[in-house]
């Protein structure tokens, strides 16, 4: 027993007589089947998850393009709710409605012109002196004020007399 | 192997196989029932996770964690009452385990040197005429003056003798 190789054989042949050729063959089967269940199922697996990404890509490129107007509109839609309120009126009925008529030509009523006009002739007055005024006013207490160069404003005592009174 | 090729899993079969079951032997500590069981749910999981590996070295590794997972499975199956504890050792005998994954042959060929060593002289011969003379069954038999088959059966018994003894010893040094 010098050589690793030697003891490698006899390991091999006493502990390999423990696990039977027929247990190896059953593991080597056993071990076949399962990798080939895998393989299949993860290829089956890959190809599904193909097809339900390439379903979703149509789903989701249909809902877009067919929900995009929609969309416009709602955002349209929420923007003039925010700006004012939309009142919907409705056309009154036919006999709720008051119409006018022109009259007839002989149902006019004409206005008739009976004020006289009065009219100022030029040499009808005479200027007034400060005295001549401030008699022509007695006995009311007043007196001319000047508030500026020509310029005199009557002052009255009493305010009623402001308002007019009878001359004498 | 990954695609199910029947060529390629016979060749990992013929090259690891073996060295599989020899590792849980020794990981089991002799029990050929745990051995067996773990080693087939090994292999499952081979079959399941196969990948690609750099090297050899990398890829018996790998097999390794997946016989010490695979053994920790069994072992929590036939305990169910200690089944907390094995979860909570079993990361640590994974790790520590690891830098096992080599020795598992060297210490049964000791074991395995120590057990030829107390063969009876005429058992002793036998074995070395065949493993370490390399001569054939024929030529041992012819020598012996006794049957071909007389001699595999004698090397046959002699080498049940060997595990048995093996395994009990592997069974004892873990205990102690």
């Amino acid at each position: 027993m010098k050589r690793e190789s030697d003891e490698d054989a006899l390991l091999k042949d006493v502990f390999g007589e423990a696990a039977p050729a027929s247990f190896r063959e059953a593991m080597l089967g056993e071990s076949l089947r399962v990798v080939r269940r895998c393989y299949r199922t993860r290829r089956v697996g890959r190809a599904a998850a193909l097809l339900v990404l390439l379903g979703l890509v149509v789903v989701l490129s249909r809902h877009s393009t067919s929900r995009r107007p929609d969309v416009l509109s709602k955002a349209a839609t929420v923007k003039v709710e925010k700006s004012y309120t939309l009142v919907r009126s409705q056309p009154l009925p036919v006999a709720a409605t008051v119409t006018t008529r022109p009259l007839l030509s002989g149902q006019f009523i004409g206005a008739t012109v009976f004020a006289g006009i009065v009219r100022t002739r030029p040499d009808g007055f005479r200027a007034i002196n400060d005295d001549e005024l401030l008699a022509l006013l007695s006995p009311r207490p007043c007196a001319l004020i000047q508030v500026g160069p020509n310029v005199e404003k009557l002052v009255f005592v009493n305010p009623d007399d402001a308002k007019g009174f009878p001359v004498n | 192997m990954a695609h199910g090729d029947d060529t390629a899993w016979r060749s990992f079969y013929d090259q690891y196989f073996d060295r599989l079951w020899r590792y849980l032997l020794v990981t089991t500590e002799g029990s050929e029932d745990l051995a067996r069981e773990s080693l087939q749910a090994a292999l499952v999981r081979v079959a399941r996770h196969i990948k690609v590996f750099r090297d050899g070295d990398i890829f018996w590794s790998w097999l390794t964690v997946l016989a010490r997972t695979a053994l920790a499975d069994e072992r929590k199956k036939t305990r169910r009452y200690f089944f907390f504890l094995e979860r909570f050792k079993r990361h640590a005998e994974v790790e520590r385990d690891d830098a096992n994954d080599d020795r598992a042959d060297e210490r049964l060929n000791i074991l395995l040197r120590r057990h030829v060593a107390s063969l009876p002289p005429n058992e002793q011969k036998l074995i070395e005429q065949k493993y370490i003379g390399r001569r054939t069954v024929r030529e041992i038999a012819g020598e012996l003056r006794v049957t071909e088959k007389a001699v595999e059966s004698q090397l046959s018994r002699i080498r049940r003798k060997l595990k048995d003894a093996t395994l009990k010893e592997l069974n004892r040094e873990t205990r102690e």
